[in-house]
């Protein structure tokens, strides 16, 4: 007998027994296509779950970690060591012996008053021949490149004093600027100063430095 | 199958009821309701699209002149028949001596490994004999291995697709045609047909 023939007797099949298939093919495939929406509304909502979740993450991330957070209080000191006494710390201006004014700035409290458990940032400036000087203390931060302070730019000088290395710019724009940055224990140190005349970087830094 | 909504007693009484008053509405409706699955069919048979949609309309055209007076039981068995007759006989008239890819060609193979061409039994049985001995084997089968049986020697269905719609595995379908042959041979040698 030939496969053929049986393909074709399978042809005869019982009618009853044939539409009794079909129904349950029927519920098969309407089976087949549940299960298949619910995939596809599964796999929507996980998507829109983890759009969602990517998108609000920064939001969340901003109210929890401090882009809501109350602005610093800065404090005026008359002198580095009086605001290293009020800190209870020692930094490396302290070589600088000036009385020139000192501000340090506070995270604030819940009250919105300086919380001096938390300093920021100490800021002294100086004045010098035809311009200023400013030196600040980040405290805390030990990435040089981790500093608000603007009028840097990138331009590979670098050198090492006593073991600290330094990374500074250059700059002459109509007046001269010179900022130079390093870390110093745990702090990172920024030297940001402005002049016509000449400046000379080692008459900043070796003060500190050396 | 596309009737999961329309597929009721009444939807088949309501189309077989225009089919009696002549009315042309009759195939329009048949195509709705069973237009995608009667092509389907055919397709799985003839894998080609143009083809299968020629039979699709042969076996609209053999409704239209069947019923009346034909009157069947259940209209989609009655249509189901029909397409697969059609589409069988295309599949012979386009396969004289060559091969085409389809499913009924995958389901002819299978059914070689154990059905021998050299035997005589074709000359001894007449088909409605072998398709009333396979009605009643079909009958005694467990529900899932009956399935499978109408679904790819029937509507030649691909054991993928099987697969899918029994939500079991493609093997475990395979394992299931093996079991099923093996029944079929010794039901029919149990019937006095040699292989």
């Amino acid at each position: 007998m030939k496969a053929i023939s049986i393909i074709e007797a399978v042809g005869q099949l019982d009618a009853e027994l044939l539409a009794d298939h079909l129904n349950k093919k029927q519920k098969a495939e309407e089976k087949m296509n549940r299960k298949m929406k619910t995939g596809i509304v599964a796999c929507a909502a996980i998507a829109a779950c983890a759009a969602i979740v990517v998108c609000l993450f920064p939001i969340v991330k901003l109210i929890l970690k401090g882009g809501n957070q109350p602005a610093p209080v800065t404090v005026e000191y008359e002198s580095v060591k009086e605001a290293q006494d009020a800190l209870g710390i020692v930094t490396l201006l302290t070589k600088e012996e000036t009385d020139a004014k000192v501000s340090v700035s506070y995270a604030s409290d819940s009250d919105g008053a300086a919380d001096l458990t938390k300093p920021i940032q100490m800021k002294v400036r100086k004045a010098i021949p035809e311009g200023s000087a400013d030196y600040y203390v980040l405290f805390g931060k030990t990435d040089p490149k981790d500093c608000y302070i603007a009028g840097y730019e990138e331009q590979g000088l670098k050198k090492e004093i006593g073991g600290v290395a330094v990374r500074y710019s250059v700059i002459n724009d109509g007046a001269n600027h010179f900022q130079a940055r390093f870390v110093s224990g745990n702090d990172l140190y920024v030297i940001d100063v402005v002049s016509k005349g000449d400046i000379d970087p080692d008459a900043y830094l070796l003060p500190l430095l050396s | 199958m596309n009737h999961q909504k329309t597929q009721t007693p009444s939807a088949d009484e309501r189309i077989t009821s225009l089919y009696r008053k002549r009315d042309e509405a009759a195939i329009r409706e048949t195509d709705r309701v069973y237009g995608k699955f009667l092509f389907r069919v055919a397709y799985n048979i003839l894998h080609d699209r143009e083809e299968a949609e020629e039979c699709r309309n042969d076996a609209y055209l053999a409704v239209w002149n069947a019923i009346p007076p034909a009157e069947p039981v259940s209209f989609s068995a009655f249509l189901t028949a029909i397409i697969r007759r059609i589409a069988i006989n295309r599949y012979h008239a386009l396969t004289a001596g060559k091969r085409i890819p389809s499913e009924l060609t995958v389901c002819i193979d299978e059914l070689s490994e154990i059905l021998q061409s050299k035997a005589t039994a074709e000359e001894t049985a007449e088909k409605e004999m072998l398709g009333t001995l396979i009605s009643s084997f079909v009958k005694e089968l467990p529900e899932r291995q009956r399935f499978v049986f109408i679904e790819r020697f029937y509507l030649s269905e691909s054991v993928e697709r099987i697969a899918e719609e029994l939500s079991v595995s493609v093997p475990t379908v395979y394992r299931e045609l093996n079991t099923v042959k093996s029944k079929l041979k010794d039901h029919l040698e149990r019937n006095g047909i040699r292989l």
